[in-house]
């Protein structure tokens, strides 16, 4: 048979729909029990119907293959979130980040205030700029910023990617691609995914433990099955696919690359509030705080509620096992930007470090491109796709589409070059001079 | 002055690395400089002794010492720092492919909830033989890839995950074969009182300042190091003895190398901690941990540190890593999982009498408990990570490329850089290379 993919999140479910359309015999197995890997919508917490996204959030301008998909498959965009605007001198940087909403040590910073942080940050990054794997923390303390400018800067390492500022190189947040002009799905995220599944074949609650390579196949051995495939796709979380056997075993240089790839480590907070038009007025469109809760941003629903999103990096504070603590923390937030207690309906904390088949948020792109070259190579007839993999867009839902892509058109090349060998070569005769 | 005035070392980090170079540098004539961020000097070798019945104590972090630490059992030595008697966690017999044989005949262990008995234990033993003849390991296999590979039975690949847990305190995904394959001793020592007393001892006599985070580090024709609470100090060359994962909160300026930073980022820390107990029935305790008790739970590893006081309560240590560290943030539920371990090995509930947490993934000033480099990888690691900079010298355990992760690739460290800097040759001042040589040479 054909392609055996593993893993239906975006890469997965884009690398199965491209051999499909093909023509192609695909096959996608899926650990858990939800289509959409990272992406997921919990349409159970929240109350009236309201979907809480548990993963991924919002598709960003610029990320034109998902944009072109939603178009393409009529999934809605809504709301439009701009978390801040460009500047200070007309430009978006890291300093961008700050002219938005923001709460430092539980209280709402002033826009005066904002303004005055994001000039001082935007002088510094001029002055002395960063080099791109430099720690955010290390630039930071490199550059001297106040005690206020410091705070804010590192918050946003909790936002993208997700992790601790003392981890996180600066390439994640300066100049910044994310947040500028965003779109959250109205539906939930994982609507790409579902409309992407459509009409192929996958099969949830198929953990892959072993790919063994049997002559010019590959034998794939899940907990209850095992399937046969000229080509297999692996799209699992970088620490997911350190979980999978290979036999023969995976070469030295995959292997290196797969350790020297750490994953953020954090979850999602989603609260739903009443009075949803007055903690729009206040908190909306997005908020960043130096809390445990990096940034937040929100989506109005039916009934005058709001759904507040926010992302979470684990500092050992043990707040993202603590789904009350956690809420109190996210109820403080608001409050300190409407400057009353907002009722809360409902939450839900998802620490995705926790989860078997992710063990982590996103990849940390460390070692730049060499290293995420040797994530993406095939090896025979193995490839690899997912965030990680992608040049353009890692850590993203338009990454992980790209990558997908990208794989599915090697294994069609490979199909191609065997048809051409196999059809009668011209004959060519030399003849002696 | 026929030298230029030198400034001193400035040292950042008292720990065992930094202490050993400044201790050397200082017995060389060298003045040094320690600025420590804690309050205490130690790094990741402190000792809990406040609240434990009987005067005992416990190691928060590194404690474990085998025979081939020769630079710090010289070190120990060399300063009258005791090292308590061996124990015994393992024994090898001939014909053994792998040293995890050697612990199944001496420790514990718990999978999937049940604690193994010798018969099972002896199994899983002759099935990783087996298995190792079948399936052999490749040099850079990550653990839990060869377990499936191998296709292990579910207790086997338990016992498995369990120590290379307790090698490393990274998840068995996280680390390759050679901490489960490579060449262990399975005696170990501790020194007594707690390994926190070789940093006392490091630091006796040294110009030792605590409470002084280093924030900013410029590094130019001499070095300025700035620290949290806005005092300067001025040096002729740096030590940056912090652990690998806060490197990268210090402000160096110019800023580290693109090639160190991506090395340090891309280590995996060991998201660990230690959670300990002391129970009132030492000696069943004690005879119950024999050695150790490992297991694929939460807590990946137990043991008694402190064997030698008979009739008296015993200290558990456990270590909560990876995956499992969760638990550490609520010490009630922690402590819970752990009297439940303690419970299973003796046979019935014991009473604790005392309990002490130090998560080092949570504290700031670590963020890690220690990183276990892939074999393959592990000396470009080292070198890069070790390489001089900007009058700027890496010591730390993560930077020995043999020993990287223990108390002894933090000493040795120490040493090497203070060889290091002992080699600089010293400046001359002007006046000297006028007098004695252009002007010689001009006469």
């Amino acid at each position: 048979m054909g392609t055996v993919i593993i893993g239906a999140g975006i890469a997965g479910l884009f690398t199965a729909r491209r051999l499909h359309d093909a023509g192609e015999d695909v096959v996608v197995l899926e650990a858990t029990q939800h289509i959409g890997g990272r992406t997921r919508g919990d349409r159970e917490s929240l109350l009236h119907g309201a979907v809480a996204d548990l993963g991924a959030s919002f598709l960003d301008r610029g990320q034109d293959r998902l944009l072109a998909f939603c178009l393409e498959q009529g999934l809605a965009l809504s709301p439009e979130i701009r978390m801040f605007p460009k500047g200070p001198s007309e430009k978006y940087s890291g300093a961008s980040i700050m002219l938005g909403n923001l709460v430092l040590r539980g209280r709402a910073v002033s826009e005066e205030r904002r303004a005055e942080l994001a000039v001082e940050v935007q002088s510094a990054l001029d002055a002395a700029p960063p080099t791109p794997a430099e720690t955010i923390a290390a630039w930071g303390a490199r550059v001297g910023l106040s005690d206020d400018a410091y705070r804010a800067y590192v918050a946003q390492a909790g936002f993208n990617p997700v992790h601790r500022e003392t981890l996180t190189s600066s390439w994640h947040v300066h100049p910044g691609d994310i947040g500028r002009l965003c779109w959250v799905l109205a539906d939930s995220t994982d609507a790409i995914a579902h409309a992407a599944a459509r009409g192929l074949d996958v099969r949830v609650d198929q953990p892959v433990r072993l790919i063994s390579r049997v002559g010019r196949s590959y034998r794939v051995v899940t907990d209850n099955d095992e399937l046969v495939a000229d080509d297999v796709v692996v799209t699992s979380s970088v620490t997911a696919t350190r979980c999978i056997g290979f036999d023969p075993v995976l070469p030295a240089w995959k292997t290196e690359a797969l350790l020297g790839t750490p994953m953020s480590q954090g979850g999602k907070i989603i609260g739903q509030y009443e009075d949803g038009s007055r903690i729009l007025d206040g908190v909306g469109p997005s908020t960043m705080t130096d809390s445990p809760i990096s940034m937040f941003w929100l989506r109005r629903t039916a009934h005058d509620l709001v759904t507040v999103l926010g992302v979470m990096p684990d500092t050992g504070d043990g707040l993202l096992d603590d789904q009350s603590g956690a809420l109190d923390v996210l109820d403080r937030q608001i409050a300190a930007m409407t400057g009353t207690t907002p009722r809360r309906l409902a939450g839900v904390v998802y620490n995705w470090t926790r989860q078997e088949f992710f063990g982590g948020v996103v990849s940390l792109g460390t070692g730049g491109a060499a290293r995420r070259a040797a994530l993406a190579a095939s090896i025979g007839g193995l490839h690899f796709a997912g965030e990680a993999t992608s040049d353009h867009w890692t850590t993203a839902m338009e990454g992980a589409a790209l990558s997908g892509e990208r794989a599915a058109d090697t294994i069609l090349l490979k199909r191609r070059a065997r048809q051409n060998s196999a059809l009668p070569r011209p004959s060519v005769s030399l003849q002696g001079s | 002055m026929l030298l230029r005035d030198e400034a001193p070392v400035i040292v950042i980090g008292a720990g065992l690395a930094g202490l050993t170079a400044a201790r050397r540098l200082h017995d060389a004539g060298t003045s040094v400089v320690v600025l420590e961020a804690a309050s205490v000097v130690g790094g990741r070798t402190l000792t809990s002794s406040a609240g434990w019945s009987g005067s005992q104590y416990a190691n928060f972090g590194g404690e474990l010492i085998d025979s081939s630490y020769r630079a710090l059992r010289a070190l120990c030595d060399e300063l009258s720092v005791e090292l308590a008697a061996p124990q015994v966690y393992s024994r090898v017999a001939e014909g053994d492919l792998s040293p995890m044989e050697g612990y199944l005949r001496v420790a514990r262990f718990v999978v999937d909830g049940h604690l193994l008995d010798r018969q099972e234990a002896a199994r899983a033993g002759d099935e990783l033989r087996a298995a190792a003849r079948a399936t052999p390991p490749a040099h850079h296999e990550i653990v839990e890839q060869w377990i499936r590979r191998a296709r292990l039975s579910t207790i086997t690949a338990g016992v498995v995950r369990a120590l290379a847990r307790f090698f490393t305190q990274l998840d068995p995904w996280d680390c390759d074969v050679h901490f489960v394959f490579g060449a262990h001793s399975g005696s170990f020592q501790r020194i007594h009182g707690g390994t926190q007393q070789l940093a006392f001892a490091l630091a006796a006599g040294l110009d030792v300042r605590c409470g002084k985070q280093v924030v900013r580090a410029l590094r130019g024709g001499t070095v300025r190091v700035v620290t949290a609470d806005g005092e300067e100090f001025e040096g002729s060359r740096l030590v940056c003895a912090v652990g690998p994962f806060v490197v990268n909160n210090i402000g160096f300026d110019p800023p580290l190398s693109e090639a160190k930073v991506m090395a340090t980022t891309s280590m995996l820390p060991a998201m660990a901690g230690k959670v300990m107990a002391q129970y009132a029935e030492g000696d069943l305790v004690r005879s119950a941990f024999g050695s150790l008790v490992c297991t694929d739970g939460d807590i990946d590893v137990a043991w008694v540190s402190v064997t030698e006081q008979d009739g008296s309560p015993a200290i558990v240590t456990s270590f909560f890593a990876g995956a499992g560290r969760g638990p550490m943030a609520d010490p009630g539920t922690a402590l819970a999982q752990l009297d439940d371990l303690v419970e299973q090995a003796v046979g019935h509930r014991v009473d604790r009498l005392h309990s002490d947490i130090k998560d080092w993934w949570a504290d700031p000033l670590q963020l890690g408990v220690t990183i276990a480099p892939p074999e393959n990888a592990r000396s470009q690691i080292s070198a890069v990570v070790s390489a001089v900079e900007h009058k700027t010298h890496f010591v730390g355990d993560y930077t020995d490329a043999p020993m990287a992760g223990t108390l002894e690739g933090a000493v040795r460290s120490g040493l090497r850089a203070a060889e290091e800097i002992l080699r600089q040759q010293p400046t001359y001042h002007t006046d000297f290379i006028t007098e004695r040589l252009s002007r010689a040479w001009a006469q």
